[in-house]
């Protein structure tokens, strides 16, 4: 055993930024520096078991404080759809409008919100990760502009459709105008083009 | 850096997978730092994540709150209330059925209901007060969601007996169910 290491414990490395920080960080939560980083490890451990990173639970957390700053609410789906069906037939064209609206909404909270990255790529990585019924949600960018796809198996109809207004009001607001849709029930394929005004 | 011998072994044993032991320590020092700086610690990062995951499995689902409303409004004045009202009720019992526990439906709700600065379910004389505050419910969404309460606590053996729901404030009571 190493010399001054007691019984029971080890050494591990870690650089020395860090350790100065976490010093810092375990004087203001009160706690000795070894049960801190002691916390740590067994939380390390316990996200190994729950099979993922310490960092995708970190990244998920943030991105679920961000939607809740912006002003999404948890609610059961299934009453969201029942209220959509019912009301999509004779309000097509102002669900649509809802839709737009909240989505320029939110792309001018991501515009104030997300000043120091691409915020595209955000919308993107927030669509992947709190967008509970999409699946393989993708933000493709090349010299032409943004190709967005997404699949989702429980989307019905008129949610893909709004889904895509969502979609069209955070894009126009980041500054990208719609030039090409496809879609079918829960499959979305859009093209977007850099406006000419920006 | 001296860290308890067993969890240095789990880590090492996790970290064989992923690279060596000094990036894993590396990695997980900087999330509990970046963890510190949202205000929380690791551990309430992770329960925090596992109940998001558990509402996503339940069938939860995120809606911008402004949109959520404001169909609701629009269904409510187009349907009336009866048929929204039996909607609340039943997605009430359902989550009552899914969650099966009083303490575990009321510690989801707390959890998941964004918008509710107040949830509070509190026993006085044998029966059972269900309290609820959100400033941005409306008079006919406090009316809705007390009917999803209600659905709820049915389905755990209690009968409303009375209580008041005003514009963003819920207080409803209940009495165990005579046949349970």
């Amino acid at each position: 055993m190493p010399k001054g290491v007691r019984k029971g414990k080890k050494l591990v490395p870690a650089p020395e930024d860090l350790f100065s920080k976490l010093s810092e960080a375990a004087n203001i939560a009160g706690k000795p520096f070894s049960s801190y980083v002691a916390e740590a490890l067994e939380q390390v451990v316990r996200a190994h078991e729950m099979n993922r990173s310490l960092k995708e639970i970190v990244d998920f957390y943030e991105l679920m404080m961000m939607q809740k700053e912006a002003g999404l609410v948890i609610t059961p789906s299934e009453t969201l759809n029942n209220l959509i069906e019912r009301l999509y037939p004779e309000e097509k064209e102002l669900l649509q409008t809802i839709w737009f609206d909240s989505g320029k909404w939110y792309g001018k909270y991501l515009l104030v919100k997300v000043r120091n990255e691409d915020q595209v790529e955000m919308f993107g990585e927030i669509l992947k990760v709190t967008s509970w019924n999409l699946k393989d949600v993708e933000f493709k960018k090349d010299a032409n502009g943004v190709t967005f796809r997404c699949i989702s198996f429980t989307l019905s109809l008129e949610n893909t459709v709004l889904l895509m207004k969502f979609i069209e009001g955070v894009m126009n607001t980041l500054g990208y105008e719609m030039v090409n849709q496809d879609h079918l029930r829960g499959m979305i394929r859009m093209e977007f083009r850099k406006s000419e005004k920006d | 850096m001296a860290a308890r011998e067993d969890l240095v072994d789990k880590a090492s044993e996790i970290a064989r997978e992923r690279g060596t032991l000094y990036d894993y320590v590396n990695e997980t020092l900087q999330e509990a730092i970046r963890a510190k700086s949202l205000g929380l610690i690791l551990k309430e990062i992770i329960d925090e994540r596992w109940i998001l995951e558990a509402a996503k499995d339940a069938g939860f689902t995120l809606v911008s709150e402004r949109l959520w409303f404001d169909i609701v409004e629009r269904v409510y004045q187009h349907w009336g209330k009866r048929w929204m009202k039996e909607l609340w009720y039943e997605t009430g019992k359902w989550y009552g059925r899914y969650y099966g526990d009083l303490d575990k439906f009321r510690d989801v709700m707390k959890k998941i209901m964004w918008d509710l600065s107040e949830f509070e379910i509190s026993s006085e004389n044998g029966i059972l007060i269900v309290r609820c505050i959100s400033p941005k419910f409306s008079h006919s969404y406090s009316d809705l969601f007390s009917k999803f309460l209600e659905g709820a606590l049915n389905v755990f053996g209690y009968d409303f007996i009375g209580g008041d729901v005003l514009k963003g404030v819920i207080n409803l009571k209940f009495r165990e169910s005579k046949g349970d």
